[in-house]
């Protein structure tokens, strides 16, 4: 009998093997996400559209092992959160950061796109612990900014005008939903690591590492303590990103 | 004899239940921390004092004439933000290193403060408490100690103090001890 290692508990394990290339149509991520208009500007200096392995969107990270297992934890977001998007990985170069957009860039049939970015991946695989937790963390930030799209709550979170904390609030309370189920389900799962590493990425309009780690907390209190189920936390996360 | 005995036991069975009680008085560092250097900022409550030990209120009051009032604090504004960077477990009790953002202007040379707040847990009291400006690139570790730049508190103490029993813990046991001291609650 093979036991899964915590590295597999926290990525979704190894069971579900998939092609990096399936992760389409799985959805994640992220650290940014970028308003509809916006998009069209973002594929061309990206040089992608489909040509993704010519592009600098690609289908692969460099870290094998690491796709695998995130395939499933994809898929356990899109299935917590209700929503589809495409997922892939794009060299973001000097700009350490993974996007989410309204768009399909990708497959053309979802719920949206996210892309994780080659050189924030390499950062957090740096970490000395708990990289794969980091990791998932981003991926659910930006699952958040995806189910934000998916009902429509993005025109309350950033009318006209205004800045994107409230839709950043909004996906950091979401990604701490997803480790307090995580959590019920699993008690030794890594959830504290969510709001340690988000901390670590403070700063802009994203809020300070403080506000987002709160916005964290807050989420996984509604999935751990109060067993919310993700409709109320999302009505919680929309409520919390507005009171901010 | 046997009754003796028995009252020997009881007797140590006491003690134990005594440490036992004493070491879950311990209180939360960073709320301690917050609440002192609040104290510091405006020389009060008085019984904010009262978390410190007889050797370090002592010489607060020496080195404040007995106001209880350090200016240089005051001048760093409210605080914004503490994390535990590092903690220790030592014979007398657990010693953190904690970093406290301040909100306003911060102390001479600018920037967060790093905090070494050390506890007796028999009585749950301050024994050590120092804080140095933080140097560019390098973490503040309990093995390496504070800089004796700025000193409130034991007089050099974190060199006087036995070292901490070699533990086997982890990367991943350190950065989740860390976490779980600064986000409790994720980890109940």
């Amino acid at each position: 009998m093979i036991l899964p290692s915590r590295r597999d508990v926290v990525l979704g394990g190894l069971l579900t093997f998939l092609p990096v290339d399936l992760c389409r149509g799985q959805g994640a991520s992220g650290g940014c996400w970028i308003p509809e208009q916006d998009t069209d500007d973002f594929i061309s200096s990206h040089n992608s559209g489909l040509d993704i392995l010519g592009g600098k969107i690609t289908a692969k990270s460099g870290f094998d092992h690491l796709e695998v297992a995130l395939n499933q934890t994809l898929s356990k977001l899109s299935a917590m959160f209700g929503v589809l998007p495409s997922f892939s990985f794009y060299d973001e170069a000097s700009d350490p950061n993974a996007k989410a957009m309204k768009r399909d860039i990708i497959a053309n049939q979802s719920d949206g796109t996210v892309l994780l970015g080659t050189t924030l991946l390499q950062d957090l695989m740096k970490l000395p612990a708990f990289a794969d937790a980091a990791i998932v963390a981003v991926c659910a930030h930006e699952y958040g900014h995806i189910l934000s799209y998916a009902n429509n709550t993005i025109a309350q979170l950033r009318p006209k005008g205004a800045t994107v904390y409230r839709a950043e609030q909004f996906a950091d309370f979401m990604s701490g939903y997803y480790a307090g189920v995580r959590k019920t389900d699993v008690p030794d799962f890594p959830a504290v690591m969510f709001a340690d590493s988000t901390k670590r990425y403070g700063g802009g309009e994203h809020g300070t590492g403080e506000q987002r780690a709160e916005a964290v907390v807050e989420g996984f209190k509604r999935g751990y303590i109060a067993k919310d189920k993700p409709v109320a936390a999302a009505q919680r996360a929309l409520d919390f990103a507005l009171s901010r | 004899m046997r009754s003796r005995l028995a009252n020997i036991l009881l007797a140590a069975l006491a003690a134990i239940s005594v440490v036992t009680t004493a070491e879950a008085q311990v209180p939360d560092p960073q709320e301690t921390l917050e609440t002192i250097i609040g104290a510091f900022q405006k020389g009060g409550p008085p019984v904010a004092y009262q978390t410190l030990s007889p050797l370090v209120f002592n010489l607060v009051a020496s080195q404040t004439s007995g106001s209880g009032y350090y200016p240089q604090i005051a001048a760093a504004g409210p605080i914004s933000s503490t994390e535990i960077l590092d903690s220790k477990a030592f014979p007398l009790g657990p010693m953190y290193v904690i970093r406290v953002t301040h909100a306003g202007s911060a102390f001479a040379s600018g920037g967060p403060v790093d905090w070494f707040i050390g506890f007796n847990q028999a009585t749950g009291k301050i024994e050590y408490l120092t804080f140095q400006t933080v140097a560019a690139g390098s973490a503040p570790t309990i093995e390496k100690g504070a800089t004796a730049s700025q000193t409130i508190g034991g007089i050099d103490p974190v060199k006087k103090l036995p070292k901490p029993a070699p533990t086997d813990e982890t990367p991943q046991e350190k950065a989740l001890r860390l976490a779980c001291a600064n986000f409790p609650v994720m980890c109940k």
